[in-house]
């Protein structure tokens, strides 16, 4: 109440005592998304999902924190270090309040999803995100019948610019296998939280006749599957996360990006008592990135084209082609003979 | 010395803080009816929040870093509404503030620090005003309301502001966002723990609200545009120069808008990036009617939104809701506000004339 605000200074000073004495004993987790929180069927949904699993495996606590204004990236940071033994934070742009933050918490130990954080107590991923575009690419350009498909981005940072890059090279690959020009329309929302602006995008890509759409876009995808599911003939790619399922048969594939992998490692790192620092690149030679069996969409391909999509996957893993993580690259890349 | 008029102002001023009791009171009642429904224990839900607000050096850092843009835009709402007038455009002048206040430090790093700063402040506040004008233009001139022209200029200037700042303001990078300003125009802070800290703005404000509320209640200049706020028929009858004194004080409520964006970026985020405003025009509303647009009582308005702001992540981290509760709290508290609810008669005797 605001007549007590007199009594601030020792108020707050008796709301430092109380939760002092109460320290358990598991392991506490604290997980830090954007402003799209978990429930976005991708990017956060997936990192969670190592969470869980390390949970389940190590007995650990874990909570999370959506911070719902930028301002509050390096409070939030700050608070977590304070009060877990590991704080995981999911996403780009993150970076710059975990460069200020990391440094004053020696103790503590940091976890971060895509960026490169380079301090002592931070071990920090980033994926390789063209790859798993490259194949959503090859994917979409051998289906296509209009011959024309639409990307929804998200922000135009570098993980989404490597998703798109590394598209638009698959795209051109299935170009060179038809031996026809295929049409690619690239759009961005400008945000990963606005799934009415990724509907009504999707909607517009449709319009121009975009049989295949691509979504690399957090939170604002869950429009751009709304206005898939709502349209026939219209076929989807998704990132991140296997949302296959999601509308069988209209989900063409999506792609993997093991993050989840990447955070229970280190958890378990950190359980374990080696928990390293550093920064790694992790790609499709290190199973890291993939696209999914295809259970659903399978009978919609030429046996050929499963095949080529196969040694494509093969040569990834094996690290035998290098994919464009910018959009400058796209022009210069050889597509590979299948 | 004016004794009857001296002892006036403080009765009013003990009555704006009487008169927000009972609905602040009905407010968390509503909240904890809310609770109960939500299934948290409403007692955690209400210490959380204040362990979020003040129970730590971080949650008390937190809130007093973002009473300064919530201070100003409240004051540019409550000033406006003096002369009678809304203005709902604060979302779009602080954004444009911000930005022009981010790229002057940018373009201008060769200054000194100390002309730098405050130029870069300046430039914010002009920005601000500047784009106050087009709707009071239209008010006196073609009769457009200014609710109608403030709230559509919002989405005007924020992507106008996205265009900019991807294009020839932006650091080259597709983030969004203008380069660092330099750190000699950065406002140094005045209080540090961790990598967190509080700087002069939020004093700076307060100052700028105290200020607001002696000019209105003080002086000859102050009389007119309360004149023109209370009763703008009579205002004119008195020969006041009731136009004039709304343009006036209309660019004056902008320019404090844009001054609250252009405090944010030189005290707290050091560049301009998309979507920079979390609402703080819009919650400068809240703070304005929350007292009555009482520019002296602003910093407790302004205290408290600032504080439910800061707690959001504390709910989560320990009641494990929804950060967005506080928006909820927020609506219920300006709600039973407005609704004007009061204490029974016998028991406001003797406390209100």
């Amino acid at each position: 109440m605001p007549s007590c605000r007199f009594l601030l200074p020792f108020l707050s000073l008796l709301c430092l005592l109380i939760p002092a004495g109460a320290a358990g004993k598991p392991l506490k987790v604290v997980v830090l998304t954007d402003a799209a929180g978990l429930g976005d069927k991708g990017f956060n949904d997936v990192c969670w999902q190592g969470v869980q699993r390390a949970r389940q495996d190590f007995g650990l606590s874990a909570q999370f924190v959506q911070s719902r204004e930028q301002a509050d990236y390096v409070a939030n940071l700050s608070l977590a270090a304070q009060n877990a033994d590991a704080v995981v934070s999911l996403g780009y742009l993150y970076v710059d309040a975990l460069k200020q933050v990391a440094p004053q918490f020696s103790g503590a130990h940091f976890i971060h999803i895509e960026g490169d954080i380079s301090a002592p107590n931070v071990a920090s991923f980033d994926f390789r995100s063209e790859e798993g575009g490259f194949l959503a690419g090859l994917v979409a350009g051998l289906f296509t019948k209009a011959k024309k498909v639409g990307v929804v981005s998200g922000m135009d940072i570098p993980p989404v610019v490597a998703y798109v890059s590394g598209f638009q090279a698959g795209m051109k690959t299935a170009e060179k296998q038809r031996g026809e020009p295929l049409e690619t329309i690239v759009t961005s929302v400008g945000s990963f939280n606005d799934p009415v602006k990724g509907k009504s995008l999707t909607r517009a890509l449709i319009d121009q006749g975009a049989d295949v759409i691509f979504r690399a876009a957090g939170n604002s995808g869950i429009g751009v599957l709304e206005a898939v599911k709502d349209t026939n003939g219209v076929y989807l790619v998704v990132e991140d996360l296997d949302l296959d399922a999601e509308i069988p048969g209209k989900v063409l594939t999506s792609t993997l990006k093991r993050m989840d992998v990447a955070v229970y490692g280190a958890l378990q790192d950190l359980v374990q008592g080696n928990f390293h620092g550093g920064h790694r690149w992790l790609g499709a030679a290190d199973g890291a990135v993939d696209i999914t069996e295809m259970k659903y969409s399978r009978q919609l391909f030429k046996p050929d084209d499963l095949a080529r999509i196969e040694k494509v996957r093969l040569l990834l893993k094996e690290g035998k082609l290098s994919i464009p993580k910018r959009y400058a690259e796209v022009a210069s890349f050889k597509p590979p003979e299948l | 010395m004016n004794l009857p008029k001296t002892l006036q102002s403080v009765e009013k001023a003990s009555t704006t803080l009487l008169s927000l009791l009972p609905p602040l009171a009905v407010g968390v009642f509503i909240c904890v009816f809310l609770a109960l429904l939500s299934g948290a224990q409403p007692f955690d839900i209400i210490i959380t929040i204040w362990n979020g607000a003040w129970g730590s050096w971080n949650s008390a850092l937190t809130t007093l870093t973002k009473v300064t843009p919530l201070l100003l835009t409240g004051l540019a709402v409550a000033l406006a509404y003096q002369a009678n007038l809304l203005n709902i455009g604060c979302e779009g002048q602080l954004t444009l503030g911000a930005l022009s206040a981010a790229s002057f430090a940018v373009l201008a790093a060769p200054l000194p620090g100390l002309v730098l700063a405050p130029l870069a402040l300046l430039v914010g506040a002009v920005a601000g005003g500047l784009w106050a004008l087009p709707p009071i233009w239209l008010r006196q001139r073609r009769g457009v309301h200014e609710v109608i022209s403030t709230l559509l200029l919002n989405y005007l200037a924020i992507y106008l502001a996205d265009y900019l700042v991807l294009g020839p303001l932006g650091d080259g990078t597709a983030m969004g966002r203008t380069p660092e300003i330099p750190a000699e125009a950065a406002f140094s802070p005045l209080f540090q723990f961790g990598a967190q800290s509080v700087s002069v703005a939020p004093l700076a404000a307060l100052v700028l609200s105290f200020t607001a509320q002696i000019w209105l209640s003080k002086t000859f200049w102050g009389y007119e545009v309360m004149a023109t706020g209370s009763n703008i028929a009579a205002a004119r009858a008195a020969g006041i120069a009731v136009d004039r004194w709304q343009r006036r004080i209309f660019v004056l409520s902008g320019a404090l808008a844009g001054l609250a964006g252009a405090f944010e970026v030189l005290a707290v985020h050091h560049r301009f990036y998309r979507a920079f405003s979390p609402g703080y025009g819009f919650d400068g509303i809240t703070a304005a009617f929350l007292v009555k647009t009482v520019p002296g009582w602003l910093w407790l308005s302004s205290l408290l939104l600032a504080g439910l702001r800061a707690a959001d992540k504390w709910l989560q981290l320990v009641v494990g809701i929804s950060p967005n509760t506080i928006l909820v709290i927020q609506a219920v508290l300006l709600l039973a506000v407005a609704c004007q609810w009061k204490l029974p008669e016998r028991w406001r005797k003797g406390v209100a004339p």
